[in-house]
C-alpha cells in the first residue's frame, strides 16, 4: 500500500506556485467532493441547475493569480478541510445571492424564502460529504490493492456482506466458503486493513506538521455517527 | 409496502431485517443444560465455530465506542456506494416525477386545467418538510413506522378529505441510487397492481427536497403475524387464518399473472384490515420478471383479478429500460431468511421466479397449519414430509405444503395461482365434509331420539338415565357453543354497524344489522326481541335520516336553478318535511319555527341557513314586498344560537360597520361552522369580500371536507377575476368530489357589472349592498 505520496498540502503549494501538474491533481482530487457538496447543499433549490458553473467558479477562485490558494495557511485550525469549505461556501453564497436577486427581479418568489443555510449547517453538510469521500477513497485504495489477490478480494467481500447486507458472520462464512472461525479472523483483518487505508487517506489531507491524522480520523468518524 | 398501520417491529427492508437478525444474534444467551444444548451434540468443529460466534457476539456487544464508530462509518460507506447503472436509471426515473411544491394550490391548479401554474414551482427548503408538516398538499400527521428504506407517515389530504399513508425515502438514503430506484419501483408496482388485496398507491412524486415519496391508502388492522401469535391453539389451522391465506394466494397469483414476484412474502407482510380485508403489503423487494415464453403467458391465471387489465404486464422504468441485469449484484440476497426459498438464500437472483414466492407461501402455510415456524436454523435439517408427520393435518393440506417446500423449484407448484387453486379445492372439500358431518350428526340425533322413544319402556332405568345424561351433556355443550357463537356474531355485527354509522356509511351499517338478524332468525331466535340489535337499528335509521336531510339541505343551498324554480324546490322540500306554506307570511313566524323544530331538531342551524339563502336570493331578485325578511325572521326564530342571532340582527342593520362589529365578536378558530358561514355571508352581502374569504379559509383549514364551506368559498371566488375563478374551480371540484351525486355540477358564472338595460325586459336593478 502506498505510503509516500505527497500530502495535499504539497500539491496545494505546487498549484499555488503555478505548477500545472499540481493544479491538475488538485482539481481532480477535490472536484468530486466539491460537486457532491454543492449538489447536497442545493438539493431542491433552483440554484442546482448552476452547479457546474459554481464548480468552475470555485476552481477559478483557487487558481487565478492572487486567488484562494495564495492565501492558504497550513497552520489554520481545522486544516485543509476547513480552508476548502471556506472557499466553496463563499462561492455558494455568491450564487445564492445572485439567484435571490434574479428571483426578486422576476417577482416570482420573495428572496427571503430561499435563504442560504446557516454557516454551521452548511459546514456540517460539507464535512459529511468530505468524510464520505474519504471513506470511498479508502475503499478504492483497498480495491486497487486487492487486484489479483483473491484473499484480499474476499476480505472486501466480507466487509460488503457485513455492512451492506448486515449478514451475521456465520452466514457470510457459508457464502464465501470459509469455516466460521476463519471468517471471523478474515473479517477482523479486513476491518484493520480498512482502518489503515482510511488513515492513509486522511494523512494525505493534513499538513506535515501541526495536524494530527489520528485526531482528524476520529473527527471523521464522529461526523458519520 | 405499507400503506399501512404497520407494527413498529416489522422491518421492511433487508437492512432492517438484518438489523433485527443482528439483535437476535446480539442478545445474551442464557445458560442451557447440556442435554438441551444443541452445541453439546455437535462435532468439535461445529462447537468451535459456535463458540467463536458466541465470543464474537459478546465482543460486538461490548465493543468500545470507537469500534462502534467504525461500524457506523462502514455502514455509511456501503449505504452510499453508487452504482453507475443504478444512478443513471434512478435519475431518469426521478426526472419524470412531478415535484410537489410546498404551495399546494399551484400544483393543484396545474393538475386541474393542464396549464402550468401562474407562479413557478420553487421549493423553499433544503431540509425535509417533516418539520414543516407538509408534503405537497398532504398535511403530515404522525410517523407510523420507520423501516430500513423508508419512513411511513400518516397524512391528511385536505382536497379529498381523507387520511392516507405516505412513504418517504429516508433522508440518508437519498444518495443511494439503487435504493431510490427500488423505492420508485415499489410505488410503480403498487400503482399498477390493481387488486383488492393490494394497497392502492395514489400518487408518486418528489417532495420539495426532491426526495421521492408515494401516497397510498391508510390501512388499519393488524398483521397476520400478530394474529398467528395471538392464536391460542396454533396446532390447528383455524378456518379464518386459512381463509385469509387463500386470499393472500389469490392476490399473489394476480401479481404473478402480471409478471411480478414479491420476494418477501411472510405473515408480517400481510395485513388483516379492520373490515375483514386481507392485504399483501411491502412490495419494496418485488421484481418484475422478464417476458415469459408464450406457453407460460397463456397459462398464467389470475383467479381474483378483475378482467380489465388483468393480463397486462406491469412495466416499470427499470423493466422498460432492461437495466435489471446491470443493476443485479451477484450474490445480493434480498428477503427474510425464515421464508426465503433456497435459491433466493443462495443469492441466485436470475433463478428467482414465481416459485420463490411459492416457497414462502409454503412456509407461511406450514406456520398456519402447524403453529410453529418452518424456519428452525438450530434444528437439524429435515424434509417437509418429516416435519409434517408429527402433525395430524388433512392429507391434501400436508401434500400442498410439502410440494411448496420442495428444495428443487421445478418440483413446486408453478405459481401462486396453482397454490390458490389447490387450497381452494381443499377448503371446499373440507367445507363439504364439515357439512356432511353436521348432517350425519343431525341424523344420528334423530335416530337416537326415535330409538329412545321406542325403547323408553324397554330400557332399564339405569341404562336410560345414563344414556340421557350423556346425551344431555353432549347437547347442552353443543347448544351452549352454538349460543355463544351466535352471541358473538350478533355483537360483532352490531359493532361493525356502529363503526359504519360513525363514518356515515349507513348502507354498510344496515347490511351488518341484516346479517345479524338473519343469523338470529336461522337459529330460531326472534331478531326483534334482541334489544341491542333493535337499539342500534334505531340509531342507524335516525342518523341516516338526519344525514339524508342534511344533504338535501345542502342540495337546496347549492341549487342554481332559475328563481321561480328555487321557490318551488324549497317549498316542496319543506312540505315533504311536514311544514307547509313555509314562506307564507300570513302564518305566524313562531308557528312555522316550532313545526320545523319538531320535524328536525338536530338541523336547526342548517335549516336556518337554507332559509337565509332563500331570503338572499329573493332579495337579489329585487323583492318589492320585502318578503325575504319574513324568511330571515323564521330563521331567527328557529336558530336560537346567540352569536348567530346577533349576526342576523346586524345583517338587518343599515351599515357595514355594524356587521363588522358583530363579526369581530366571533372567534373563527372555535366558532361553529354555521356561525362562520353566516358571518361570511353577512360580510359578503356588504361587499367586504376579503374579510369574508379570510373567514371561510379559516373554516376550510379547520374542516377541509366540509362541503358548504367549500361551496360558499367557491361561489364568492367565482365572482372575482380569472385567478380567483381558477381557485374557485378548485374548491368547487373538491366539493363535488366530496359529494358527487348531491351537488349541482356547475359553478355560478362569473359576476359581471351592470350591463345595458334590456329593451324587452325589466329595468336593470343594481346590486344592493346590505339590506
Amino acid at each position: 500500500m502506498e505510503t509516500s505520496l505527497p500530502t495535499r498540502w504539497s500539491i496545494v503549494h505546487g498549484a499555488a506556485a503555478g505548477d500545472a501538474e499540481a493544479a491538475r491533481v488538485f482539481a481532480e482530487t477535490y472536484l468530486g467532493i466539491v460537486r457532491a457538496y454543492l449538489l447536497k447543499r442545493w438539493r431542491g433549490r433552483a440554484e442546482i441547475v448552476g452547479v457546474d458553473d459554481a464548480l468552475q467558479e470555485v476552481f477559478l477562485d483557487f487558481f487565478r493569480a492572487g486567488g484562494a490558494l495564495g492565501r492558504v495557511d497550513p497552520q489554520r485550525p481545522g486544516g485543509f478541510r476547513t480552508f476548502l469549505f471556506g472557499v466553496v461556501h463563499k462561492v455558494a453564497l455568491r450564487h445564492e445571492e445572485r439567484a435571490a436577486r434574479e428571483r426578486a427581479r422576476a417577482a416570482a418568489t420573495p428572496a427571503a424564502e430561499q435563504a442560504s443555510p446557516e454557516r454551521d449547517q452548511a459546514s456540517r453538510i460539507f464535512d459529511r460529504t468530505w468524510a464520505l469521500e474519504l471513506l470511498q477513497r479508502a475503499h478504492t485504495r483497498l480495491e486497487n490493492a486487492a487486484d489479483g489477490d483473491a484473499d484480499a478480494q474476499r476480505r472486501l467481500e466480507i466487509l460488503r456482506l457485513r455492512f451492506r447486507e448486515d449478514l451475521p458472520i456465520r452466514e457470510i462464512a457459508a457464502l464465501v466458503g470459509l469455516e466460521a472461525v476463519r471468517a471471523h479472523r478474515e473479517y477482523a483483518r479486513a476491518r484493520e486493513e480498512f482502518k489503515a487505508a482510511l488513515r492513509a487517506e486522511v494523512a494525505r489531507t493534513v499538513a506535515t506538521r501541526g495536524e494530527d491524522p489520528e485526531r482528524e480520523c476520529r473527527f471523521l468518524l464522529e461526523l458519520l455517527g | 409496502m405499507s400503506g399501512a398501520e404497520r407494527e413498529p417491529d416489522l422491518p421492511d427492508s433487508p437492512r432492517e431485517k438484518r438489523g433485527n437478525a443482528g439483535e437476535e444474534r446480539n442478545r445474551p444467551r442464557p445458560a442451557m443444560p447440556e442435554a438441551l444444548d444443541p452445541t453439546a451434540r455437535r462435532s468439535d468443529d461445529e462447537g468451535a465455530a459456535l463458540d467463536a460466534e458466541h465470543a464474537f457476539d459478546a465482543r460486538e456487544e461490548h465493543a468500545p465506542p470507537e469500534e462502534r464508530a467504525w461500524d457506523t462509518a462502514l455502514r455509511a460507506l456501503f449505504a452510499t456506494s453508487e452504482e453507475p447503472a443504478a444512478r443513471a436509471v434512478a435519475e431518469s426515473v426521478l426526472a419524470q416525477l412531478p415535484v410537489a411544491a410546498e404551495d399546494p394550490l399551484a400544483l393543484r391548479l396545474r393538475s386541474l386545467d393542464g396549464a402550468p401554474p401562474s407562479s413557478p414551482l420553487v421549493p423553499r427548503s433544503v431540509e425535509i418538510d417533516l418539520r414543516a408538516g407538509r408534503i405537497g398538499r398532504l398535511r403530515l400527521v404522525r410517523e407510523i413506522a420507520r423501516g430500513g428504506v423508508g419512513v411511513v407517515l400518516e397524512a391528511f389530504d385536505p382536497d379529498l378529505g381523507r387520511s392516507v399513508a405516505v412513504k418517504v425515502l429516508r433522508e440518508e438514503l437519498a444518495g443511494n441510487f439503487a435504493l431510490v430506484q427500488r423505492f420508485v419501483e415499489e410505488a410503480q408496482i403498487g400503482g399498477q397492481l390493481q387488486h383488492p388485496g393490494i394497497v392502492p398507491v395514489y400518487e408518486l412524486g418528489l417532495d420539495a427536497t426532491r426526495r421521492p415519496y408515494f401516497a397510498m391508502r391508510l390501512v388499519e388492522g393488524r398483521t397476520m403475524a400478530s394474529s398467528l401469535r395471538a392464536s391460542e391453539s396454533g396446532a390447528s389451522a383455524s378456518r379464518e387464518n386459512l381463509a385469509h391465506f387463500e386470499r393472500v394466494c389469490q392476490t399473489v397469483a394476480y401479481a404473478h399473472a402480471r409478471g411480478v414476484v414479491h420476494r418477501d412474502l411472510k405473515p408480517a407482510n400481510v395485513m388483516l384490515g379492520a373490515y375483514g380485508e386481507t392485504l399483501v403489503m411491502d412490495w419494496g423487494l418485488a421484481k418484475v420478471l422478464g417476458r415469459r415464453e408464450p406457453d407460460r403467458a397463456a397459462d398464467a391465471q389470475a383467479p381474483a383479478a378483475s378482467p380489465a387489465g388483468a393480463s397486462a404486464r406491469v412495466e416499470t422504468l427499470r423493466s422498460q429500460a432492461a437495466a435489471d441485469a446491470q443493476l443485479s449484484q451477484s450474490g445480493e440476497r434480498l428477503g427474510t431468511p425464515a421464508y426465503m426459498a433456497p435459491e433466493q438464500a443462495r443469492g441466485e437472483r436470475d433463478a428467482i421466479d414465481e416459485r420463490a414466492d411459492v416457497w414462502a407461501l409454503g412456509a407461511m402455510l406450514f406456520e398456519i397449519a402447524c403453529g410453529e415456524s418452518w424456519h428452525q436454523p438450530e434444528a437439524p435439517p429435515r424434509s417437509a414430509r418429516e416435519r409434517l408427520a408429527k402433525f395430524a393435518l388433512e392429507p391434501e393440506l400436508a401434500h400442498l405444503i410439502e410440494r411448496c417446500l420442495e428444495l428443487e423449484p421445478a418440483a413446486r407448484p408453478r405459481d401462486a395461482g396453482e397454490v390458490a387453486a389447490a387450497l381452494s379445492a381443499h377448503l371446499a372439500g373440507a367445507e363439504a365434509r364439515a357439512r356432511a358431518a353436521v348432517i350425519a350428526a343431525a341424523a344420528a340425533e334423530t335416530r337416537t331420539r326415535e330409538e329412545r322413544k321406542a325403547k323408553r319402556l324397554g330400557l332399564s332405568l339405569a341404562a336410560a338415565l345414563a344414556a340421557s345424561l350423556v346425551l344431555a351433556a353432549l347437547f347442552l355443550g353443543d347448544r351452549r357453543a352454538r349460543s355463544l357463537a351466535l352471541e358473538a356474531q350478533v355483537a360483532s355485527a352490531i359493532e361493525s354497524a356502529s363503526a359504519a354509522r360513525a363514518r356515515g356509511d349507513f348502507d354498510v351499517a344496515r347490511a351488518a344489522l341484516d346479517r345479524a338478524a338473519g343469523a338470529l332468525d336461522a337459529a330460531g331466535a326472534d331478531p326483534s326481541s334482541d334489544d341491542a340489535l333493535a337499539a342500534e337499528r334505531t340509531r342507524v335509521e335516525a342518523e341516516a335520516r338526519v344525514a339524508d336531510l342534511r344533504l338535501e339541505l345542502l342540495r337546496l343551498r347549492t341549487n342554481l336553478s332559475p328563481p321561480h324554480l328555487v321557490d318551488e324546490t324549497n317549498r316542496r322540500f319543506f312540505a315533504e318535511l311536514g311544514v307547509s306554506r313555509i314562506d307564507d307570511a300570513s302564518r305566524s313566524v313562531k308557528e312555522r319555527a316550532a313545526e320545523l323544530i319538531a320535524r328536525a331538531p338536530e338541523l336547526r342551524a342548517e335549516i336556518a341557513g337554507v332559509l337565509q339563502d332563500w331570503g338572499h336570493r329573493k332579495r337579489r331578485q329585487g323583492d318589492p314586498a320585502l318578503r325575504f325578511l319574513d324568511l330571515f325572521d323564521v330563521a331567527q326564530a328557529l336558530d336560537d344560537d346567540p352569536a348567530r342571532a346577533a349576526l342576523r340582527a346586524a345583517i338587518r342593520g343599515r351599515s357595514a360597520e355594524v356587521v363588522k362589529n358583530a363579526v369581530r365578536e366571533i372567534d373563527p378558530s372555535t366558532a361553529p361552522l354555521a356561525t362562520i358561514h353566516l358571518a361570511a355571508e353577512a360580510l359578503d352581502a356588504w361587499e367586504l369580500r376579503e374579510e369574508s374569504r379570510a373567514l371561510l379559509l379559516v373554516a376550510v383549514e379547520r374542516a377541509p371536507d366540509e362541503l358548504w364551506t367549500r361551496w360558499q368559498l367557491a361561489r364568492q371566488l367565482a365572482r372575482g377575476g380569472p385567478e380567483q375563478r381558477a381557485e374557485a374551480e378548485l374548491h368547487a371540484a373538491v366539493a363535488r368530489t366530496l359529494h358527487p351525486d348531491r351537488l349541482d355540477p356547475l359553478l355560478p358564472a362569473p359576476e359581471r357589472g351592470p350591463g345595458p338595460p334590456r329593451r324587452d325586459g325589466p329595468p336593470h336593478r343594481p346590486e344592493r349592498r346590505g339590506f
